[in-house]
């Protein structure tokens, strides 16, 4: 059976035994494949309105702005308050992605379509976590441009820096998706996602500040390497925890 | 109407167990002596470290009762053993809240301040707000079945920063005080080293106290969540 086969064109009612399918030759590109189909369809979507990055990407800038103008009056701000405001930005945006990704106004079209359709669901978290992954790296670079305006941080290896971010988008991601598909079953879930969420991130947001505080100071690869092991750890627990949660978040519908 | 005969047996145990561990907690502190390498205002105020122990056994022993019962409850999806995570919760929470209210009193003399930005506290109060957000969830599904879900998968997610919390002391730069399994070169008001005889018969018994109240509680509001859902399941039938 070949993937097209494998994904009919009208939705059908979920059957569990579809998940059989992943155990079968060739489940790995069926999930992929699936993974990418709920990914294009995310983008296009926001390619046509902007609708989840742009307030991102202005919130980014916003926390970046206010912060830097509340430490104006003192000294020089130090790296690791720096890296704080960087990566606080990112933390406060996030949220805003999080609410589209299952938001009432696209349930009907998107989310019920998936859930009918022959897809494993660990393919719509898969697809789910790289769209939101990008919307989140989308905001980290708007934020990181406003922290290097605003604060004057200094353009010491921007390469891991944007390395540390990336690997905190993609850990942050796991987690607000599966934060996200909560909240979406919620009667009253306006700024409830930012509540759930936001303490499961904190560990990362203080891994991160830690890192780009290092970073920002200048400090060797020896001195970094454990906080990048961190993360890296972080997003790996995330994410396989997502995918185990993945048949159970959806098993009911929202 | 009378109260059944295990109605009220399980009352008469209950007012026992809170009775014993009142009991207990006297007997901790009335043998406690202050720290030998301690002086003045912080020797005295020593003596808060017996309740902030206990109060992180409470948290500890309420958050692992939720961990095994969410999990029992993804298995099993027994609605019973999502009443037990709840009450897990609820009273572990209030044992978390213990920790920092005690912690914040003990760091006044001990560290001249309330409250610093140290690594402990900073996970203490992340763990906190995480079982609050718990609680949010759980009150905003109406389901029973989708809340007991997500409930316990939260549940599952907001243990990983217990491990955290613990360890935070360990692998950033902290001031606060290690007493089991490691030890914090820079810890500050430490007294680890004067722990004689008296004093950890004080804390055993102190521990052992704060077991017992939060096993009471964890079982009384288990019992209370199951009427509950019971007379609600009742109300739907007669509607």
């Amino acid at each position: 059976m070949t993937a097209r086969a494998a994904l009919p064109a009208t939705p059908a009612a979920y059957d569990p035994a579809q998940e059989v399918l992943l155990r079968r030759p060739g489940a790995g590109w069926h999930l992929c494949r699936g993974a990418g189909l709920v990914l294009r369809q995310d983008l296009q979507r926001e390619t046509r309105t902007w609708a989840a990055l742009a307030p991102m990407c202005a919130l980014g800038f916003l926390v970046t702005f206010v912060m830097s103008r509340a430490m104006a009056a003192a000294a020089p701000p130090s790296p690791q308050m720096t890296a704080g405001v960087l990566w606080g930005a990112v933390l406060l945006a996030g949220p805003i992605g999080l609410e589209r990704l299952f938001s009432a106004s696209d349930r009907g079209a998107d989310l019920v379509f998936w859930l009918a359709a022959p897809l494993p669901r660990t393919a719509l978290f898969l697809g789910k976590w790289l769209f939101c992954s990008l919307l989140l790296l989308g905001a980290a670079l708007a934020a990181w441009l406003a922290v290097i305006a605003l604060l004057d941080a200094p353009a010491a290896a921007p390469l891991r820096l944007a390395a540390s971010l990336g690997l905190g988008c993609l850990g942050y991601a796991a987690v607000g998706v599966v934060t996200a598909a909560m909240t979406a079953a919620m009667r009253r879930q306006q700024g409830l996602i930012a509540v759930v969420t936001l303490p499961l991130i904190l560990p990362l947001y203080m891994i991160g500040t830690s890192l780009g505080g290092a970073l920002l100071d200048g400090a060797a690869w020896p001195e970094v390497q454990p906080w990048f092991l961190l993360l890296g750890l972080f997003d790996v627990v995330a994410v396989v925890g997502g995918l185990l949660v993945a048949d159970h978040l959806w098993r009911d519908g929202p | 109407m009378k109260a059944s005969f295990w109605v009220r047996l399980h009352a008469y145990a209950a007012y026992a167990l809170l009775a014993g561990m009142a009991f207990a907690l006297w007997a901790g502190l009335a043998r406690a002596q202050p720290a030998a390498n301690l002086e003045g205002a912080e020797r005295v105020a020593q003596r808060i470290f017996y309740a902030h122990m206990g109060a992180n056994v409470m948290a500890l022993t309420g958050f692992a009762v939720s961990f095994a019962a969410s999990a029992a409850y993804l298995w099993r999806r027994r609605l019973g053993w999502d009443s037990l995570a709840a009450a897990g919760v609820e009273v572990g929470l209030m044992g978390a809240l213990g920790i920092l209210v005690t912690g914040s009193l003990w760091a006044k003399p001990t560290w001249n301040t309330y409250w610093t930005w140290d690594p402990r506290l900073t996970t203490t109060t992340v763990l906190v707000l995480a079982y609050v957000a718990y609680l949010l969830v759980r009150n905003g599904l109406e389901n029973v079945r989708t809340r007991a879900l997500f409930a316990s998968l939260y549940a599952l997610l907001a243990y990983a920063l217990v491990p955290i919390t613990y360890y935070s002391a360990v692998w950033f730069r902290s001031i606060h005080p290690l007493m089991f399994f490691d030890a914090n070169d820079q810890a500050q008001g430490d007294f680890s080293a004067a722990l004689g005889p008296t004093m950890l018969f004080a804390l055993q018994s102190s521990l052992a106290a704060f077991a017992l109240l939060a096993a009471t509680l964890i079982v009384l509001r288990w019992r209370q969540l199951r009427l509950d859902a019971q007379v609600r399941t009742l109300l739907a039938q007669l509607r």
